[in-house]
């Protein structure tokens, strides 16, 4: 390939089209590795996924932008996805008009997957059709005739085998001589696209089906309907359901252990050296004590983060998600959800940001606005790091029965606390909306695939990225603000205090260190962020909650897992040992009557508080969007406002009362 | 039609759903088989030409199957 140095950027456009589950997805990252962005569409919140890989093209190299569009089965789009999807195909006028497409096509599934494609043909598209999964039909001794099927068909046949990634060459081959073409036979009719006229398509799809395929196979994927006799049965299904869920969240506590200790520890190192290393000033203050803990103390989750995407990444490679929506379709029905809810309420476990984008496969309005009311219910990654910390705080690291791990198990109950929460939200729902469109539940159940690890990890790593740069901002921003807040108050408070600790130990009263402590705490309550934190306290004090507690509620109203971080930097500033983590402070916090600061009353409370409350801006921002207007976010914010807050007031009591 | 039944798809007898369900591929003239139901009797699985399909039996109503035993 010529030197880089010459390379043509951005000339052409192309993009993935097919059915869902034809391969899409692999093909795109095999073709672009990692060279991907994830952005949206314009003016809508589908993620749109692009990258960009290099293409031959006449003498030159040329960098070439990929879209992967959402899978769709014709051009009359019944969900809004869809409705993307067919826009970006017939829209001539729209700004992501491809220069040519890659249509994706199941070879075991030949009849159905050509519709699309001949529709595409009858606009005059300049299409590049890819036989994917060739190996599976191959496998039962069924031939298909590419070059006459590309004769018939008029566009050129690749066969792909995306296991063994073959047959990519040629398809870079072919995509190279086509987009240059540039050809637009505009069709002579406008194609209509009805019953009729789809008959009439798959009779001709059939002929040619007749004349390029040889051989025939009556033989269904035979695994696939034995492991569906268990992971479907009426019974077994059920459990296994369970026992899936259950040991993803036992392995989020379990094997995030140790990297989790590794990060906290180079953290403290890191405030340490800087300390150590930079003269004492306002500004070596400000990293050791704001930015390197309010970092350290998000960074720590990211082993977590990441198994959870994992275990969800694995659930949607294998087709098992699709399953899980087949067994609950009829449960979900009588919550006023569809079978297709179940895949934002699961995703939402990671980020209710493309759980609520998710919903856009639900088809019908009422189904899916409640849905998106629900969705934020569900425990999601951000709430993770403040779940792990107050548990860790108020819950034993014991096993319970020689097996169970407490804290595990108290993780565990808490996402089925929000999972019933939900569903119970979206029974009122389904009470108050009203709607007389119908409910449909045709979908695809595929078969079962082993998952490819390559877009497992390009997932997470995809997901790991976005929270580090997107949360990685807020915190930063938000710690030096509240390390600022939090270390100079109005007035002369803060050299009062300073002044009145020096005559006390001037006079031998007490020692420098304890001196230190009692100043520092003292100063935390005289400064802005005390201030603030004091003024809220008498709202938060039913909930068990005192006044530090309440800076961290304000500060992480924007964001959730900013709790953490202010957490962390409210119990450094001013610290003389920064080696012992934020949690063992924590854990030592006294109320002024000496009990624990951090009894389970207040715990518990606390992670009710979080399981409940709508605390994401970006959520709200992205359920306006969806909704198209304010009504439906407003809606959303008061009512899980009101939740949160009288259930923390209730557990509060219940269990002082205990 | 019962678990493990197969018959040829005769037409869709609802206007509104009938070209929706042809797109999805329950094409007239494609054998299908009814492979189970899940756990509380709804939605059912159903096999078309190499591929499985998730249907509501108030939409399978509309179906109009020709059975072959």
């Amino acid at each position: 390939m010529p030197d880089s140095a010459v390379v043509i950027k951005d000339q052409y456009r192309i993009a993935l089209v097919g059915n869902p589950n034809s391969g899409k997805t692999t093909i795109f990252n095999l073709l672009t590795g990692l060279n991907q962005k994830t952005g949206n569409f314009p003016g809508v919140t589908v993620e749109k996924k692009a990258g960009y890989f290099l293409l031959p093209i006449n003498e030159s190299v040329s960098r070439v932008e990929l879209i992967d569009l959402p899978g769709l089965y014709s051009l009359s789009p019944k969900s809004e996805d869809e409705r993307i999807s067919a826009q970006v195909i017939k829209d001539e006028q729209h700004e992501l008009k491809p220069d040519l497409f890659i249509y994706v096509v199941d070879a075991t599934n030949l009849k159905r997957s050509l519709l699309l494609c001949s529709q595409l043909i009858e606009l005059g598209k300049p299409v590049v059709l890819a036989l994917n999964m060739i190996d599976l039909v191959e496998r039962d001794s069924i031939h298909i005739n590419e070059s006459l099927l590309s004769l018939k068909l008029g566009v050129p046949v690749v066969t792909l085998n995306s296991k063994r990634g073959i047959g990519y060459e040629n398809l870079k081959l072919q995509v190279s001589r086509q987009v240059i073409k540039q050809q637009r036979l505009k069709p002579a009719l406008e194609p209509i696209f009805d019953e009729t006229e789809n008959l009439l398509r798959y009779q001709r799809i059939e002929t040619i089906i007749k004349k390029t395929v040889v051989g025939h196979s009556e033989n269904h994927n035979s695994i696939t309907h034995k492991i569906d006799n268990v992971l479907l049965h009426r019974f077994w299904g059920f459990v296994a359901f369970v026992v899936i869920l259950f040991t993803i969240f036992q392995c989020i506590f379990f094997l995030a252990d140790y990297p989790m200790q590794w990060i906290e520890g180079f953290f403290n190192i890191a405030s340490d050296a800087i300390k150590n290393s930079l003269p004492a000033g306002p500004l070596t203050s400000l990293l050791a004590e704001g930015v390197v803990p309010g970092l350290g103390g998000i960074l720590v989750f990211i082993p977590q983060i990441s198994i959870l995407f994992f275990f969800i990444a694995i659930l949607e490679e294998t087709g098992y998600m699709a399953r899980a929506s087949f067994l609950m379709d009829k449960l979900m029905r009588k919550f006023g959800l569809n079978g297709r809810s179940l895949i934002p309420l699961i995703s939402s476990a990671a980020c209710a940001i493309p759980a609520i984008m998710g919903t856009r496969t639900i088809s019908n309005w009422k189904e899916r606005i409640i849905t998106i009311m629900v969705t934020p219910l569900i425990s999601c990654s951000a709430r993770l790091p403040v779940y792990a910390l107050i548990i860790s705080l108020v819950i034993p690291h014991e096993n319970f029965l020689g097996v169970i791990n407490l804290q595990g198990a108290t993780l565990m109950l808490l996402y089925l606390l929000g999972f019933v929460a939900a569903l119970l939200s979206a029974f009122v729902f389904k009470y108050i909306l009203k709607s007389t469109e119908r409910s449909v539940f045709l979908m695809e159940i595929p078969d079962y695939k082993l998952p490819k690890m390559r877009n497992v990890f390009l997932a997470i790593f995809e997901k790991v990225k976005v929270f580090i740069v997107d949360a990685g901002k807020i915190i930063i921003a938000i710690s030096i603000v509240l390390w600022f807040l939090s270390s100079y108050g109005p007035g002369d408070n803060m050299q009062e205090i300073d002044s009145k600790y020096e005559q006390l130990i001037a006079t031998n009263s007490i020692s420098e260190t304890e001196a230190n402590e009692l100043a520092a705490s003292e100063k935390l309550g005289a400064s802005y962020a005390g201030i603030v934190g004091k003024w809220f306290e008498p709202v938060i004090e039913p909930l068990g909650f005192n006044w530090k507690i309440g800076i961290a509620l304000v500060t992480s109203f924007a964001a959730r897992e900013v709790f953490v971080g202010t957490m962390a930097t409210i119990y450094s500033v001013g610290s003389e040992d920064d080696t012992t983590a934020i949690r063992q402070r924590m854990t030592t916090e006294k109320r002024s009557d000496g009990s624990k600061a951090y009894d389970l009353a207040t715990g518990l409370s606390l992670l009710i508080f979080y399981a409940f409350a709508m605390q994401c801006m970006s959520t709200l921002a992205v359920v306006k969007r969806e909704t198209g207007g304010w009504k439906w976010p407003a809606y959303q914010f008061i009512y899980m406002s009101v939740l949160a807050y009288s259930a923390s007031f209730l557990v509060y009591h219940i269990v002082n009362w205990l | 039609m019962s678990i493990g039944d197969f018959g040829v798809i005769k037409q869709i007898n609802d206007s509104e759903l009938s070209n929706y369900f042809i797109e999805m591929g329950l094409i007239p003239g494609e054998k299908i088989k009814l492979v189970r139901t899940a756990p509380f009797g709804d939605p059912m699985l159903v096999e078309v030409a190499g591929f499985r399909l998730s249907i509501r039996k108030q939409e399978a109503s509309a179906v109009e199957v020709e059975i072959k035993r």
